[in-house]
């Protein structure tokens, strides 16, 4: 007979940083797995969280209702979010989430296997379309609609086929499931597929940023989860992902940091 | 080989214990199986049906695509839990990563929203290699129980042959044989060994035997005359000796000399029971002892004897 069966899905992951009798948890939210295990790690190691927290909770899901929560009720002290959500739930103003690194604006393609994608209304009407299913997307959802509201296409005429990620999407084309989706243009896909059969429908794209909750003036932590962030995003092997942006400028002053922001306009 | 009767009854005995035992040991654990893969299925249904909330799970309506992957690691994470349990989830929504091959059952869980398909594929294999401890024990009982069967045979069939043995050693209580066609007194327990008697002795013996079984209560005293009846019973067996061609002579009168008579008779039988003294008791007509003895209370009749005491052979 089958055992009592416990819940074995993971939905967090937590690690204490050295001080014991600290209480604050600083919680963490992204949406993969890995990612937040990575920067939760990362975090628990650092001087200044030491001080200032107990331990550290990354939490992940896959679910955009997730991110809202944890968004737009202010759970998260640390989220990597896109700054249409931001906007959306007018974080900086009710919670003051401050972008502290972020990733470098990007164009997003139509990207063909076959031939270079027209923009064109009669082009899209026979295609077999990839787009992402979740409405955040920018690159993958909201910009290939809104080029097809442009067109005066009524989606009802489309055929579109949804994928759950970038990834998937790639899989759907190279495996000839679709004849051509919506997305970014990264070094790999050089491999399957042709840079020429790429057409761009939007350049600067703002990527995804991590934003801090910064209800207190607390620059100590902003520059110390800043320095971790830039870190881990260097140590990834994706070109994109090394290309991270800092938005404040921590002088580290021996002891006493001068903050300020780099770019006002972001 | 022909077996011999006994050997094949408890060849037969052994047999039927093992099947029965055998029989009613895999009734018993299909049932339990069945129910254990009922209640697997149920618990793990409910594992299932709390995750839902974190699979992501295609979902046509909100056009959601879903992750194969996830709820494809998940199965597998699933089924690493549940690996004793005899059942295996083969799939969620149609996705499956198992190759596992065997009779699939569907299930239907019931949300709010839609019902998800769950199929499970149970394991129907009731021999499992384990089952040989099992085989091991029925054989020792089945070896055991025909073993205690053939004690308890053989007890009784000791038992029976004891009592036929007692019957024997009734039976082997030695009785006197009178053959008129001798006209000898012998022993059951020797009867090479027979003495012979003269007419009147042993005409006179026979009768007063059949009148002390058919008259217990008359007393015989040899101051009194001898009784008709026992007169005329001596007669007929005279008549009987006659009649057997052994004498030519004419009847004696059996009420002369009585005590000669008496003592003929009990010197045959002193030599018929020589060897059980004991037994002579019933056949010997009393002496009389002594002076006083000659009384009239004397009774030379015999007190003890009974039918089943004497064979006449010739009668």
């Amino acid at each position: 007979m089958a055992p009592d069966l416990k819940s074995f899905i993971e939905t967090s992951y937590t690690c204490n940083t050295k001080s014991d009798s600290n209480l604050n948890e600083l919680v963490v939210y992204v949406s993969a797995k890995t990612l937040a295990e990575d920067v939760a790690i990362s975090l628990c190691d650092d001087l200044t969280i030491r001080k200032q927290y107990g331990r550290v909770t990354s939490y992940w899901g896959y679910k955009t209702s997730d991110s809202i929560e944890f968004l737009g009720k202010g759970i998260a002290d640390l989220i990597l979010a896109k700054e249409n959500l931001i906007d959306a739930f007018m974080a900086q103003s009710t919670y003051n989430y401050q972008a502290v690194v972020g990733f470098p604006d990007y164009t997003a393609y139509l990207i063909s296997s076959k031939e270079k994608p027209r923009i064109e209304k009669s082009y899209f009407l026979d295609k077999r379309i990839g787009l992402l299913d979740y409405p955040t997307s920018r690159s993958g959802h909201i910009l290939p609609k809104q080029l097809f509201k442009t067109l005066d296409i009524n989606l009802e005429n489309l055929n579109i086929t949804y994928a759950s990620s970038h990834t998937e999407l790639r899989e759907l084309l190279a495996s000839g499931q679709v004849d051509l989706i919506s997305s970014y243009w990264q070094d790999s896909d050089q491999a399957s597929f042709s840079v020429n059969y790429i057409t761009p429908i939007r350049d600067n794209v703002s990527g995804s940023r991590w934003y801090l909750k910064m209800q207190d003036e607390n620059t100590d932590l902003l520059c110390a989860v800043q320095a971790r962030l830039t870190d881990l995003a260097r140590n990834q092997s994706s070109h994109y992902f090394n290309h991270v942006e800092s938005f404040w400028d921590c002088k580290s002053d021996s002891n006493k940091h001068s903050v300020e922001v780099v770019d006002a306009s972001k | 080989m022909l077996l011999s009767k006994d050997k094949l009854f408890y060849v037969i005995v052994f047999l039927l214990t093992t099947v029965l035992l055998v029989a009613s040991f895999y009734i018993a654990k299909f049932y339990k199986t069945q129910m254990n893969n009922e209640l697997s299925v149920a618990k793990v249904q409910s594992r299932i049906a709390l995750d839902l909330n974190y699979l992501n799970l295609p979902d046509d309506f909100l056009k959601h695509s879903g992750s194969k992957e996830m709820v494809s690691n998940y199965i597998t994470q699933l089924n690493a839990r549940i690996n004793q349990s005899g059942i295996v989830v083969y799939s969620i929504e149609g996705i499956t990563n198992s190759k596992v091959q065997g009779e699939r059952i569907s299930t239907q869980l019931q949300t709010p929203k839609r019902n998800l398909s769950v199929t499970f594929i149970l394991n129907k294999n009731l021999l499992v290699k384990s089952d040989i401890v099992v085989l091991i024990f029925v054989l020792l009982i089945a070896s055991l129980f025909t073993y205690l069967v053939s004690q308890s045979r053989r007890s009784f069939y000791s038992a029976v042959e004891a009592t036929a043995d007692d019957e024997q050693i009734l039976a082997e209580t030695p009785k006197l044989v009178v053959d008129l066609n001798t006209k000898t007194f012998s022993s059951t327990a020797l009867e090479a060994k027979s003495v012979a008697l003269a007419n009147k002795p042993l005409c006179f013996y026979l009768a007063l035997v059949e009148f002390c079984i058919q008259y217990p209560d008359v007393v015989l005293n040899q101051n009194k005359d001898v009784p008709d009846e026992l007169l005329n019973l001596a007669n007929k067996y005279f008549y009987r000796l006659v009649e057997l061609g052994h004498t030519i002579r004419k009847r004696p009168n059996f009420t002369n000399s009585l005590e000669k008579t008496l003592s003929e008779i009990r010197a045959a039988l002193d030599d018929v029971w020589q060897d059980d003294p004991e037994l002579k008791e019933i056949y010997y007509p009393p002496k009389a002892h002594g002076e006083g003895s000659r009384s009239r209370l004397h009774h030379y009749g015999l007190k003890a004897i009974s039918c089943d005491d004497i064979e006449v052979i010739g009668k």
